[in-house]
């Protein structure tokens, strides 16, 4: 299949297109020594056959992906990317900048991340791909490099991956919805300290976002934020602390000109969704049992 | 009726006496070697001798009890080129399709659409399939999707030109390319499984 596919990939005989050819058979050899699946090659093949992606771009694609192997990085986040590049109707050109700068991203975090392991006195840590794709792509979430490399220094000892994840994820999401970065550090922090970030309170960053929204001042809710971690307070604590409501959960942060629905159901606070980031933007439920209409009340 | 056939006579044997008068020329030595090879049947090559045996209708006599090794081997033959194929996962990236999935319903509040669909790295970013339902008397878009555990970024594609991201989404991320894709984190509810 991978044969047929270069094969049918550049038509023409003429002495340009096959050198072209050969860029993109060198490239293929190249990802397949190092490891690359034939089913990621051929996929990506076949997407460029499809969108008529030139051959010196899918070479270019494909080196990409073998770097990205060798350095023990998650594939999907590249092939994702050019998906998405490609879709978009996107020039080569720029895809590429974009996954060299998501190179950069992933061997930045793996290497703090190897760092922090390091100093507790672990050495060649295993990285879970969902783990080190979670804290990279937390630097395209507005996360400065500095803020990560902060935040994996309060990382607890030994470290865990998953609050830290959950950390980023936080930290990035209160800074986007113009929180004060500084406060929104240290609620990362303290959080991390605390050990507070854990599955059962993903609903953290919304209750503070939605607390924001209401008009409260940051330095209110943080102050809020910071005492339930020390205390190891709950959500619906906080919550309520905060005057945020189970409805305004369920409605959730509106941004822009777009309305808020009406919701038919009201979980309670804190109420699991399955979305370790509190069920932000979809209704989300587990399968085999349909979550309730909306989907955690998103409807 | 007698003259024109005189005259036919008369021309006839007047050739006769032209031919009695030429002549005689031995013929070339080479001429009965030459005749004989030209009527030598031709060799042909293999691949004409293959045509024509092809091209030649044939009939094959069996009884069925003698054809049945026969079917029974392109019986074997055709079920394992099946296991084969099947066994191949074929354009395949992404999650695991044994991973827990859950359910997710995406919402938008969008008036002056004529088509909206979701689109994201769960599904290629392609909104065939994915087409959102409006419901009736609302500006309201919805789709149920069932997805497996991951991190996901998505966007809505509306009228099939313009993509915007999920305005309710707790994350944004930026896409590089100018634009936000909203982001996605499922996972098992008790689980940390990303």
């Amino acid at each position: 299949m991978l044969v047929l596919a270069s094969l049918f990939f550049f038509p023409g005989n003429d002495p340009f297109a096959q050198s072209m050819r050969g860029d993109v058979a060198e490239a293929i050899k190249d990802a397949q020594s190092t490891g690359v699946g034939s089913t990621t090659l051929n996929h990506l093949l076949t997407l460029g056959y499809q969108n008529e992606v030139e051959s010196k771009a899918m070479a270019g694609f494909i080196r990409v992906l073998t770097e990205a192997q060798r350095e023990g990085f998650p594939l999907e986040p590249f092939t994702n990317k050019i998906e998405e590049g490609v879709a978009k109707r996107v020039p080569s050109p720029l895809i590429q900048t974009v996954l060299a700068k998501k190179l950069e991203d992933y061997r930045f975090t793996k290497s703090t991340i190897q760092e922090t392991f390091e100093k507790h006195g672990e050495k060649n840590p295993v990285i879970p791909h969902g783990y080190l794709l979670r804290l990279s792509e937390s630097l395209s979430c507005g996360l400065s490099r500095e803020e990560l490399r902060t935040l994996l220094e309060h990382a607890s000892s030994p470290p865990v991956l998953p609050p830290l994840a959950m950390a980023a994820e936080t930290m990035a999401s209160l800074k986007q919805n113009q929180f004060d970065p500084a406060m929104a550090q240290q609620i990362a922090i303290v959080g991390l300290k605390h050990n507070y970030f854990t599955p059962e309170r993903r609903d953290t960053a919304r209750i503070i976002i939605v607390a924001k929204k209401k008009g409260i001042s940051d330095l209110t809710v943080t102050t809020a934020a910071l005492e339930t971690f020390q205390r190891k307070g709950t959500l619906e604590g906080l919550a309520s602390r905060l005057g945020v409501t189970s409805g305004d959960l369920t409605r959730g942060p509106a941004f822009g000109d777009v309305p808020s629905q009406p919701s038919e159901s009201q979980p309670p606070v804190g109420a699991q969704r399955g979305n370790d980031m509190g069920g932000g933007g979809p209704g989300v439920g587990q399968s085999g049992g349909r979550a309730a209409p909306g989907g955690g009340g998103r409807r | 009726m007698d003259g024109p056939l005189q005259i036919e006579d008369d021309q006839m044997r007047e050739i006769a006496s032209w031919i009695g008068k030429l002549p005689d020329i031995e013929p070339p030595s080479n001429l009965v070697p030459s005749v004989m090879r030209a009527l030598q049947p031709k060799k042909l090559s293999l691949w004409r001798c293959f045509y024509r045996w092809a091209n030649t209708p044939k009939s094959v006599n069996f009884t069925p009890l003698r054809a049945a090794p026969v079917v029974m081997i392109l019986i074997v033959v055709f079920i394992l080129s099946g296991l084969l194929i099947s066994s191949q996962k074929v354009f395949r990236v992404g999650p695991d399709p044994g991973q827990h999935r859950v359910s997710v319903i995406f919402n938008l509040s969008l008036r002056e659409a004529r088509t909206v669909s979701v689109i994201g790295t769960f599904n290629s970013w392609k909104g065939q399939g994915y087409e959102m339902k409006r419901e009736r008397g609302l500006n309201v878009w919805s789709l149920e999707l069932s997805l497996p555990e991951g991190r996901y970024e998505y966007g809505f594609l509306v009228d099939g030109q313009r993509v915007i991201p999920d305005p309710r989404a707790l994350i944004y991320q930026d896409d590089g390319f100018g634009n936000r894709n909203s982001v996605l984190i499922l996972r098992d509810k008790n689980g940390e499984k990303v």
